[in-house]
């Protein structure tokens, strides 16, 4: 009894003293980053059939929508860049990456997809007045190469993980498209956004050196402040691709290759440059994301 | 002064523990896990102690528990082939055939969901009471015959002394609730991570794989082949968790092994996840094993029915399987409800050799051979 309470003054006292250490100045407040998918104008929901998606007006149906963001940071008016600090919430997001997961397993995202969804990042920021925002489109370097049964949340997520030497799938986005004939089977294209041409011994051990295409998008969206949503659009994305058409002997979609036709055009969505893995002049021609 | 006064905290802690916890009854289980593997999730309502992982293990290889004593978990549940049996489909304990092959006990303490097709059966706790009491089929037998069953226990020597060290808190410790508990800890306990895959991966053993089963490695994680989609992670099952996991992943997948009349369709009270929902896509879906020891436990399928590896890697590369006549007739690689991670693929014969030499990597004989999980003595 009187150890409890004897432990409750400590364990208050330290508290108070972390606090006032953790804080780092009085200006530090809660920012949070709302998201939406939507498929051009239509909200985004599993199960749901988009029609005039790409450049043939598909008709869509997504079986999985999930992404990493990292490196967060608000942009004052003078364009200066302030980091958020991401708040661990042992599921979401660690102090370093969060996952975005609009997908909720139901119908065509049963196979691979969780029943859990988000669409905020929730963070800290310091005073500066907020202009914009800018984030990476998938996870750092230093952590995009580990054990997936090790790794902390959001990272311990098989199905975002292609192995040790790949690293994790920045971006993943799974669905079928059919086109006005119905005797024609769908054609399934699977967008996993990662790093490539990635060295190691073998796929399961990390590589020691960076990639050689990173293929982080970096998204600046000016205009944006808390009060308003960060749009994700999945039909805007895909506006330049032909998604009923695979070429023969490359992955169905674009799994990152930079020598696969169908990447052409979806890395250049994202803002990269396919053959780099680099932005192609700040990624400003990104149009996955949009604020409203 | 700020330390000190943490370290007085942390004395303090560890005293009202002690004296929380009263006389210590149970010994603390510590796991003794491979290098590379996470934290198995153990339900808060059955910590692991050592003294029921032994109740466990004598139990599981115990006659007594079937309603005539002709059968335990260790008749369909052979150490030797991973703890399977080598059937396309099990015996029960009077004769009646279940519907769908015995699975490998290996890493089940990491499965996101117990058994074939059941998202609902997340807990082996869940899972156990299956082939103990299930009447349709009759695997062990125990139901009708409670009483007797558990008067074997209690008349026995030495059992009713093993139960209440087992569950010192419970007045009447020789139960079904507790047998189920017992085999549940004694099974979270079948981990195997020691095959040259592991000692080449997690334990910085650069020779214990060799060139053909490296190349084969490459191979199996392309998105040629796609085989990780699905046989992903440290356990190679897309249904994996653990203790620290955030997110509920429980995949099931259909292979395309039928497409009976063209509508998608499987055999007859063998339709996988469809048979628990009644939900049409879910039709032949189920959930992917581990392909850890996967050379030891043929025939493969949910339902055996394909005999060999080279089978299973004939079927994939086909993008699923054509039956030509008969009642199961139809060609299941247009299956409308197929994975979209089975499209098919062509091998080289050196790259089959290759990902055969895979497949064989996986093989823990340490796992098949390690004393702590045989019939106890």
């Amino acid at each position: 009894m009187r150890g409890s309470r004897f432990c409750f003054g400590v364990c208050a006292t330290l508290a108070l003293a972390w606090g006032a250490i953790g804080c780092g100045g009085d200006d530090e407040a809660p920012v949070q980053l709302s998201f939406t998918a939507r498929v051009g104008a239509a909200p985004f929901a599993c199960g749901t059939v988009y029609p005039g998606v790409g450049t043939t007006a598909a008709n869509v149906s997504v079986e999985d929508f999930r992404m990493f963001i990292s490196n967060v940071r608000t942009l004052d008016a003078a364009g200066g860049e302030h980091p958020v600090k991401l708040v661990a919430d042992q599921k979401w997001q660690s102090e370093t990456v969060a996952l975005l997961d609009f997908e909720n397993a139901s119908g065509p995202c049963g196979e691979l997809g969780t029943p859990e969804t988000n669409a905020s990042i929730r963070g800290m920021k310091d005073g500066a007045k907020i202009a914009g925002v800018r984030f990476s489109l998938g996870v750092p370097e230093g952590e995009a190469h580990q054990n997936v049964g090790l790794a902390k949340a959001p990272l311990n997520l098989g199905s975002m993980f292609w192995g040790w030497q790949a690293g994790y799938k920045f971006l993943r986005v799974d669905f079928s498209s059919t086109g006005d004939d119905p005797a024609v089977p769908p054609t399934q294209w699977l967008v996993h956004i990662g790093s490539t041409g990635c060295q190691s011994a073998a796929a399961t051990v990390a590589p020691t050196t960076a990639c050689a295409r990173s293929n982080r998008a970096e998204i600046t969206l000016l205009g944006w402040d808390p009060s308003k949503m960060i749009v994700v659009d999945l039909a805007a994305l895909l506006n330049a691709s032909n998604v009923l058409l695979n070429t023969v002997a490359t992955a169905p979609g674009c799994m990152s290759d930079a020598s696969d036709p169908e990447c052409q055009q979806v890395l250049a969505g994202l803002g990269l440059d396919a053959s780099s893995g680099q932005c192609a002049g700040a990624c400003s021609a990104q149009k996955f994301f949009r604020v409203e | 002064m700020k330390a000190a006064s943490l370290t007085v905290a942390l004395v303090v802690g560890s005293c009202c523990t002690l004296l929380a916890c009263g006389e210590h009854r149970t010994s603390t289980f510590t796991w003794s896990l491979p290098p590379g593997f996470p934290v198995p999730a153990v339900p808060a309502d059955n910590p692991m102690t050592n003294e029921k992982v032994q109740l466990g293990r004598r139990l599981f290889y115990d006659g007594r528990l079937s309603g005539n004593e002709t059968q335990s978990c260790a008749s369909c549940h052979k150490q030797e082939l991973a703890f399977s049996d080598g059937m396309p489909a099990a015996t029960g304990s009077t004769g009646q055939m279940t519907p769908r092959g015995s699975m490998a006990l290996v890493n089940v303490a990491y499965n996101g969901t117990q058994t074939w097709a059941n998202p609902a059966l997340l807990l082996l706790e869940q899972q156990i009471p299956i082939p103990i009491f299930g009447e349709r089929p009759v695997e062990l037998g125990a139901t009708g015959n409670e009483p007797q069953i558990l008067a074997r226990y209690m008349a026995d020597v030495s059992y009713p002394r093993q139960f209440a060290q087992a569950f010192p808190d419970d007045p009447a410790p020789v139960s079904f609730a507790n047998i189920t508990k017992a085999l549940a800890a004694f099974l979270r306990t079948l981990i195997s991570g020691n095959s040259a895959f592991d000692r080449y991966t997690y334990q910085n053993d650069k020779t214990a794989m060799s060139a053909s089963a490296l190349r084969g490695l490459e191979l199996f994680f392309t998105e040629r082949l796609e085989c990780f989609h699905c046989h992903g992670g440290f356990n190679f099952s897309s249904s994996t968790t653990q203790a620290d996991a955030a997110f509920t992943e429980r995949a099931f997948h259909n292979n395309g092994l039928y497409n009976i009349g063209g509508a998608g369709s499987y055999p007859p009270g063998n339709r996988g996840v469809f048979e628990i929902t009644g939900v049409r896509e879910d039709m032949g879906k189920f959930r992917a094993p581990t392909l850890r020891n996967i050379a030891l436990t043929a025939p493969y399928m949910h339902d055996g029915s394909l005999a060999t590896l080279d089978d299973v890697l004939d079927f994939y590369a086909a993008g699923g399987r054509v039956i030509e006549s008969g009642p199961l007739a139809g060609d299941g690689r247009a299956n409308p409800f197929k994975s979209r991670f089975v499209p098919g693929f062509v091998l080289t014969t050196e790259e089959r050799a290759d990902l055969m030499a895979f497949l064989q990597s996986l093989t823990d004989t340490s796992f098949v051979q390690n004393p702590s999980f045989a019939k106890p003595l």
